[in-house]
């Protein structure tokens, strides 16, 4: 583990860690964001209203139709941006296959990489990174800002500074020119790690099929992460089942939502993904009547981004329905987890 | 985006040093390196003992041209060999390698190199050296999807990592859907630099054109574009990017680099030519058929030897493309070296022993008002040509006088190139020959004749 005292933490003390940064970010947005500053007066709450963990309930809910209302020529992020432009270090926008218009800016400060920097490498750490690996990352063209990839490359305080390891990015978006091209790398290094998603792992093994070769032959991956995002088939039991009796190791899948800079990954138990509950707060709400649902019952993804200085959003509702399991997990984590 | 006198420079003392300073730095470098890789690679111990020198053996800048080519195929065929993929170059333990980039071969076997830490470093001084000659400073607005994923990715972040710019990076494909994408967030952000490869700019005037927004009007707080990626912007290009984007020739720069040997390359606002880094680069120019190190001026292959690389160290490296180097002081006061691109060899038509290149045809051609970069040379004997025949569609509506257009044309080629010329102008584009959406431009009829 990369920070075996946070992320072995007792339930109690992260509850407690959470309500002090809760206090702090209400406080933080409502002084520096028009939109949380709006929404938080239309329902008469203040900062000082939010004592203990139980009363984020009190707090609105903010959905992406909340900030496309916001958006104007002079504020592209949505009324959501707490810092002068001149702290941030990269603009983009949640890359989406489809234009949706208006494009909703997010962005980051320095300060903001490095924590992000930080929770990436809980994560490598826990997916077994060591000094040494080989990992491959494939992404297509319009994903080239993915959070996981600000992490990764961002030059000179990146995840490699702190965990030396050999990287190999590759594009997947013309199929005919870039599969061929992942599997001639991927056999050549035999990545330990490799991070792609569904529909390219079964375009790789397709191809390599043909070829009278098999995955499980040619890479031997220790641990594969198949990455949600729009447009893609998610992982399912039936197709781990599959892919680890065809390519040997650990098939995990990860959630990496772009708008609040959030994203979970499943250990190699396979039981949900982690969150970081130091740096998030993650309920399910019935958005039929905006309530949480009850504990272990499916709702809707809301996020409070407990972290970020440049574009945090507070109980931000997503499209992703899932179950949150808070028992602690076989790795020794305490975390929370995702069930979807 | 003002550039002013005192801050013109990223590091002054280098790049205003006189070339003869430079040479010693490259001599003394290039020792250490040819040393460095006789030592710790396969290939190039086997190459050296093959051309029977030793590393002692390079004491001038001159004994340089003893160290034989190495070419592409060199390493392909090493790799097929021996099954080592990085073809017996790699100097550094694998664990030090930081990222593998992978070239994009239609094969299915790229061609793949390695940087360090170290090596990274120095492809930000080069890219940080060519922006801050155009003016980009901490706080510059860009706008860039000129970033393709495996080869720029680490720099594409660099750049507002050690200089602070504020950048939204996007993705460069040409792809319609996309190109309206970042139509919609020029118009939101406004940028003072708008990076992207020609295609992708083609792309953006036609998304603009669907989405009935005025690209004049959208990019009015734009001073710079910033393109090339790969492709020359010769005037003719400049020329239409003009009258869509309303940003004059002068403001559009070219930006390119070999991703193999990690070398970067970009024009100030001179505009005589890309500057290359001397101090971290030693270039020549090669007579494609006997290998013969030209003098400076004279055309043939540019040949590139790294002076840093710790990963994969690489010498007098074959790019295949066409140019000249001039190495007098520019107009910016750098005194490094100045490439001019001419294109690969195999795309140019031979007239009376002379290479004529389309991308050269189109800078000289490029102002004159009604050509377009539509257009054909024929290639109609075998060897060397009289004269120049070529097809091309004009913009009818820019010409008043069709004689005194020809007569221009004919003018400007004997002037530059010293050659008789024969036009044909053809109606409209469709009479061109295409392949996908480009026009051939070098049509070999001694071919098709078969």
């Amino acid at each position: 583990m990369w920070r075996p005292s946070i992320e072995t933490m007792p339930r109690s003390e992260i509850t407690k860690i959470q309500e002090e940064r809760l206090r702090r970010q209400v406080k933080y947005v409502y002084e520096n964001s028009a939109l949380h500053k709006k929404k938080f007066d239309k329902a008469g709450i203040k900062p000082s209203d939010i004592k203990k963990l139980e009363d984020i309930k009190k707090l609105p809910l903010i959905n992406r139709e909340d900030m496309e209302r916001e958006v104007t020529f002079k504020d592209i992020f949505g009324g959501r941006l707490c810092v002068p432009t001149e702290k941030l270090m990269l603009v983009s926008n949640p890359p989406e296959p489809q234009v949706k218009e208006p494009l909703i800016m997010t962005a980051l400060t320095d300060n903001d990489r490095e924590r992000l920097v930080d929770q990436m490498t809980r994560t490598l750490r826990m997916l077994g990174l060591k000094r040494g690996y080989t990992l491959e990352l494939q992404a297509s063209q319009w994903e080239i800002i993915s959070r996981f990839v600000e992490a990764h490359f961002m030059f000179r305080r990146g995840v490699q500074t702190l965990v030396p390891f050999t990287s190999i990015p590759i594009e997947i978006t013309l199929f005919i020119i870039d599969i061929p091209r992942a599997i001639s790398l991927t056999k050549f290094f035999k990545p330990q790690i490799l991070i792609t998603t569904v529909d390219n792992a079964q375009l790789m093994q397709g191809e390599l099929e043909k070829q009278g070769e098999s995955p499980k032959n040619e890479f031997n991956p220790e641990v594969v992460v198949h990455r949600i995002r729009p447009l893609a088939p998610i992982l399912t039991e039936q197709n781990r089942k599959e892919f680890e009796a065809k390519w040997g190791g650990k098939h995990v899948k990860m959630l990496d939502l772009q708008d609040n800079h959030f994203y979970a990954t499943e250990c190699p138990e396979c039981k949900g993904m982690h969150i970081w509950e130091d740096e998030f707060i993650v309920e399910t709400i019935d958005t039929e009547n905006g309530q949480p649902t009850a504990p272990g019952e499916e709702g809707n993804l809301t996020i409070t981004n407990l972290w970020e200085e440049a574009t945090p959003l507070i109980r931000y509702v997503t499209d992703k329905v899932a179950k949150i399991e808070t028992e602690k997990c076989n790795c020794g984590r305490t975390h929370a987890r995702i069930i979807m | 985006m003002e550039i002013i006198e005192e801050t013109k420079y990223w590091n002054k003392p280098l790049e205003t040093m006189p070339q003869k300073e430079l040479q010693k730095i490259q001599l003394k470098k290039l020792q250490y390196q040819i040393n460095y890789a006789y030592h710790n690679t396969r290939h190039y111990k086997k190459s050296f003992q093959e051309a029977g020198i030793t590393p002692e053996d390079i004491k001038t800048l001159d004994d340089f041209k003893k160290v034989p080519l190495l070419y592409k195929d060199d390493l392909r065929a090493d790799r097929a060999k021996t099954g080592d993929p990085f073809g017996g170059i790699l100097a550094v333990p694998y664990e030090k390698i930081r990222i593998i980039n992978a070239s994009t071969g239609t094969t299915g076997v790229p061609s793949v190199f390695a940087y360090t830490y170290d090596d990274q470093l120095q492809g930000v001084e080069q890219e940080v050296r060519i922006k801050w000659s155009r003016g980009y400073r901490p706080g510059t607005k860009i706008y860039s999807t000129g970033f393709r994923w495996h080869g720029y990715v680490q720099l594409a972040y660099t750049g507002g990592d050690v200089l602070g710019f504020h950048s939204i990076t996007e993705t460069g494909y040409p792809l319609p859907n996309l190109s309206q994408k970042h139509v919609i967030a020029i118009k939101y952000f406004k940028p003072e630099v708008l990076a992207a490869p020609i295609l992708t700019l083609y792309s953006i005037i036609e998304a603009a054109k669907t989405l009935k927004e005025d690209l004049k009007q959208i990019l009015k707080d734009t001073k710079i574009i910033d393109t090339g990626y790969g492709d020359i912007p010769t005037m003719a290009i400049k020329k239409r990017l003009e009258s869509e984007t309303g940003i004059p020739p002068e403001r559009i720069f070219d930006f390119g680099g070999v991703a193999d040997p990690l070398w970067y390359f970009g024009d100030c606002p001179s505009h005589m030519g890309v500057h290359s880094c001397d101090d971290l680069f030693l270039l020549d120019i090669m007579d494609e058929e006997t290998h013969e190190v030209l003098p400076e001026g004279e055309r043939g292959e540019i040949v590139i030897s790294n002076l840093f690389a710790e990963a994969t160290p690489i010498f007098k490296w074959g790019s295949e493309d066409t140019g000249y180097i001039e190495r007098d002081v520019c107009g910016c006061g750098r005194t490094h070296s100045r490439v001019h691109f001419l294109g690969r060899a195999a795309f140019a038509a031979n007239i009376k022993g002379v290479k004529v290149f389309p991308s050269e045809l189109e800078n000289i051609l490029g102002d004159i008002p009604g050509f377009t970069e539509y257009f054909t040379v024929l290639k109609y004997s075998k060897g060397a040509m009289d004269e120049l025949r070529m097809k091309m569609a004009v913009n009818r509506e820019k010409i008043k006088d069709m004689g005194a257009f020809v007569a221009e044309v004919k003018r400007r080629i004997k002037e530059h190139l010293n050659a008789d010329s024969d036009i044909t102008i053809v109606e409209s584009v469709s009479e061109l020959p295409f392949v996908g959406h480009k026009t051939i431009k070098l049509l070999d009829l001694t071919k098709e004749k078969k």
